[in-house]
């Protein structure tokens, strides 16, 4: 009989036929024959062939659920239903219990309730009748209790999990992983997550974000020495325990061990992107600094109130994390201080390598931090923030030097808030003004709205108002923001509309918001102002807002007037009415740039700086007229000017933007008196230059 | 099965006006039939909600259809199925990878997304390659189990996609080692087949 002999041929023909028809006689040889099967396979397909078939239609996570339905074919391995978790599932596959108040039971613990239901599983609160304490079983959903994956997923976060002893990560009691059903038995924490907290509370302290913060750092410093990555930091897998101020790292469900490559891409779909890093996002392997960036994005949520990154869908989220720097904090919440922004910074560096070294660094200096705002006279800021406040402050102007002055300055005068100061400019100073010339219109124009209506909403001599340069479109936030938050919107400067430039003031009351605007035809504006006034009026009366005018007499004559428009109702109605109401009535889009005056921002001090109000460090300040740039001009009646030295020489000042005038008052401690000591140095080629008397704006007070 | 792809939900009737020909009708349809999984997938993979990825998916898809109007056949020897493929990895990479464009300058940025001018993604193209390479060995092995006996598909099955011992396999299903090998063989080499078949028409 040939059926035992090699014949390479009836392989060649077997697949130039590859039909339907089996081979009784090849089988039968292939039973035994090494050589054959090394030819037939070879036949069959190339070893390349092979293997990519393998890789091809391996079961991959996304096989599962919806991708059923789109894909052609290749549905072998589909997972129970789509992605929801059934609670009803994990009752009913709970044994039945004597005990009529409880819903079952699993393993020896007696279930009372769910407490939640997560991406994997359901989370229920049972009794452990043998210590007698009340624990919380996280069950693995029954539809993934089949899936080889999900069950090692599971188990390894059961192991993960349990290997930290940290008074800050969930203590893990039990694992089973034998049984038809895996669960997971860990502490029962009673309170709230970090995530509802923000929700009923808004921004919190900075105090508590440092002792959150810094205890969250404490818990992953011990995860990441077991060689853990928590990889979804997030404020609801924060707990907070009731009465005690202590913080609890919850759901390592997608945590895994550094060097465990089994499942390598498993775990990015993290439920919320909101705290996710920009490798995440990217799909790229995470490790423990990606915890540090989620860190950093929950600390900024918890200063702002907000997350750092928002969109209406995940995929746009995580783009922006990938692609984009969040709003600047401090524009979000100007109560947070400098150095705090720049912590947060720094954890949400996008290159790994730029943020902190461990969470065990972290962690400490976040105690630092708050040990120095318990005790500001006792403990200082670390070493690290007070010379990066200098060194940025330096490096804004002169990126090359090291100034010493600078580095002396002592930073917690940079870091406390300003009390809020107003100070309206004098008649005397507004008539001076006036006399300028036409370069300071502007200044006359922000001058003349503070006299005429001396309502502290109108800026422009307070020393706290910062100005923002954003688009428009941003007036909807910043109006929102203004409401639920302590700062406040104090005007909109509209820029180049018209040829004048167009301020609205906005006044915040207790339950309503008012937008002021001033027209003044009669005298040095154009006519333009009072078209857009009656324009606003008219726009303000179709949205059915109240508006109030008010004219403003001088010297017998109508001067001008001011229209007021209330808006009442919720942060947000009012803020979509105030963003139509503007944009309609100046015809500008949400692109146009636009500078926003906020106030209550914590800061250095304000120097005057041509038109208005401008954010100098006070290290800036000294530094740039003591590099000879700007040469102290004089002081008087507590005005000090900065005036740079090739025109100090100019017999009438102009004032612009290269002058800087502040009140004495206004400067930290130690800077008026580094000023006067290095203008004894300078004053003997400065003398000659005293004051114009058109240039000395006089405090009346 | 095949039915599916007839299901992108741009007006259909408009879309064909756009089609110069009854080829491209057809190129069009097994075109969205594979991409449309392919594009899910690489959505999937970097982390998104099944949603999520499915709007990302009709977004492409949408700016591509979009595209139809502006193809031109300047060329003969550009093929319309040659062309989408082009502009989808284009649509594709810059889809994930782009900022955001101005939301001001006209919708949905169709023109951006579809430019030529890529961002250079290495990584993002050898996806969407390897996606499209996995969707055809879907499609392809949706037409092999057709054909084969279910016994033959699941010694494939089990010996090549989870990798279980030939001998083992042949336990399992009741086979000789030898039987096995030759389903085993039987179904690769269809597959293959068919992989190269549906690569070429792609």
């Amino acid at each position: 009989m040939k059926t035992q002999e090699c014949d390479p041929q009836r392989i060649d023909r077997f697949f130039a036929a590859n039909s339907a028809t089996t081979d009784p006689v090849l089988a039968s040889h292939l039973d035994t024959c090494e050589t054959c099967r090394t030819y037939f396979d070879q036949k069959a397909a190339s070893a390349a062939d092979w293997t990519e078939a393998r890789q091809m239609l391996s079961p991959s996570e996304f096989d599962s659920a919806s991708i059923a339905d789109y894909s052609a074919g290749g549905g072998t391995t589909v997972l129970g239903g789509a992605n929801t978790v059934s609670v009803q599932e994990v009752l009913d596959s709970l044994a039945p219990t004597d005990d009529p108040h409880r819903l079952g039971r699993l393993g020896t613990y007696e279930v009372s309730g769910v407490v939640g239901v997560g991406g994997m599983g359901v989370v229920l609160k049972a009794v452990d009748p043998s210590l007698d304490r009340v624990v919380a079983i996280k069950v693995m959903a029954p539809q993934f209790a089949n899936n080889q994956k999900a069950r090692q997923r599971f188990s390894r976060e059961a192991r993960a999990a349990a290997a930290v002893l940290h008074p800050n990560v969930i203590p893990i009691h039990a694992v089973d992983d034998t049984g038809k059903i895996p669960y997971l038995v860990m502490a029962y924490i009673r309170g709230d997550s970090l995530q509802k907290r923000l929700d009923q509370q808004g921004p919190l302290e900075l105090a508590e974000v440092l002792r959150i913060g810094s205890q969250i750092a404490a818990g992953l410093s011990a995860a990441h020495d077991q060689g853990l990555v928590h990889r979804d930091i997030k404020p609801e897998n924060v707990l907070l325990e009731g009465g005690v101020e202590r913080v609890t790292i919850t759901d390592f469900g997608l945590a895994r061990a550094v060097d465990d490559n089994t499942v390598t891409q498993a775990g990015t779909i993290a439920g919320t992107p909101m705290y996710m890093s920009p490798e995440q996002a990217r799909g790229e392997n995470v490790d423990q600094s990606s915890d540090l960036f989620s860190l950093g994005s929950l600390l900024y949520a918890l200063c702002t109130g907000t997350p750092p990154y928002k969109a209406d869908t995940s995929y746009s989220v995580m783009r922006k994390i990938i692609d984009e720097d969040p709003l600047p904090l401090r524009q979000l919440h100007p109560g947070t201080p400098e150095w705090m922004a720049n912590v947060v910074a720094k954890l949400m560096a996008k290159d790994k390598a730029d943020r902190f070294d461990s969470a065990a660094e972290v962690h400490r200096l976040l105690e630092r931090c708050l040990n120095h705002i318990q005790q500001p006279g006792v403990v200082e800021l670390p070493d690290d923030l007070r010379n990066a406040l200098a060194a940025k402050h330096l490096s804004d102007r002169r990126p090359e030097s090291q100034n010493v002055n600078a580095a002396q300055q002592p930073s917690d005068a940079a870091s406390s808030n300003l009390k809020p100061q107003r100070k309206f400019l004098s008649m005397k100073m507004i008539l001076a003004l006036l006399f300028c010339g036409g370069t300071a219109a502007i200044a006359i124009a922000a001058a003349l709205g503070a006299w005429m209506n001396p309502n502290p909403g109108f800026v422009t001599s307070t020393g706290d108002v910062e100005e923002v340069h954003a688009p428009l479109s941003e007036l909807n936030s910043y109006i929102v923001s203004m409401m639920t938050s302590p700062h406040d919107l104090v005007y909109l400067n509209l820029g180049r509309i018209g040829p004048n430039k167009n301020n609205l003031s906005f006044i915040r009351n207790a339950d309503s918001l008012e937008l002021k605007f001033s027209a003044f035809p009669a005298t040095i504006f154009d006519t333009r102002q009072s078209q857009y006034a009656d324009q606003l009026k008219n726009v303000a009366e179709s949205m059915s807002l109240t508006t109030e005018d008010q004219s403003t007499f001088r010297d017998g004559k109508i001067a001008g007037v001011t229209i007021s428009i209330r808006f009442t109702g919720d942060s947000q109605t009012v803020a979509d009415s105030v963003q139509k109401l503007v944009e309609q009535t100046f015809a500008i889009d949400g692109k146009s740039e636009c500078r926003y005056g906020i106030r209550n921002l914590p800061a250095e001090f304000t120097a005057q700086v041509g038109a208005g109000p401008k954010r100098v460090s006070a290290v800036e300040f000294v530094t740039e007229h003591s590099r000879g740039e700007r040469v102290y001009f004089g002081e008087n009646n507590n005005w000090i000017f900065l005036i740079p030295k090739e025109r100090r020489t100019e017999s009438k000042m102009r004032r612009d933007e290269d002058v800087w005038y502040t009140n004495i008052n206004d400067l930290p401690e130690g800077v008026a008196a580094k000023i006067r000591t290095s203008f004894v140095d300078q004053s003997t080629a400065t003398e000659a230059a005293e004051p114009e008397p058109e240039l000395k704006p006089e405090d009346e007070r | 099965m095949n039915e599916q792809h007839t299901e992108f939900p741009m007006t259909r009737a408009s879309l064909l006006l756009q089609l110069k020909s009854p080829d491209d009708d057809a190129a069009w349809q097994d075109f969205v039939a594979i991409y449309r999984p392919v594009i899910y997938r690489i959505a999937r993979k970097r982390g998104l909600q099944d949603a999520d990825a499915q709007d990302l998916t009709q977004k492409v898809l949408v700016s591509i259809a979009g595209a139809i109007a502006n193809w031109e056949r300047r060329d003969e020897s550009v093929r319309f199925r040659h062309w989408l493929r082009r502009v989808a990895r284009n649509a594709i990479v810059n889809t994930l990878t782009r900022k955001p464009q101005d939301a001001a300058t006209g919708g949905t940025g169709v023109q951006n997304l579809l430019a030529d001018h890529v961002a250079d993604n290495e990584p993002l193209d050898r996806e969407v390659t390897l996606e499209h390479r996995r969707e055809l060995y879907f499609r392809a092995a949706a037409e092999v189990q057709a054909e084969v006996a279910p016994e033959t598909w699941q010694v494939f099955q089990l010996a090549v996609v989870e990798d279980i011992p030939i001998e083992d396999v042949a336990e399992r299903v009741g086979k000789s080692v030898g039987a096995a090998y030759a389903c085993r063989g039987r179904v690769i080499n269809r597959l293959r087949n068919a992989v190269q078949r549906l690569e070429e028409e792609s």
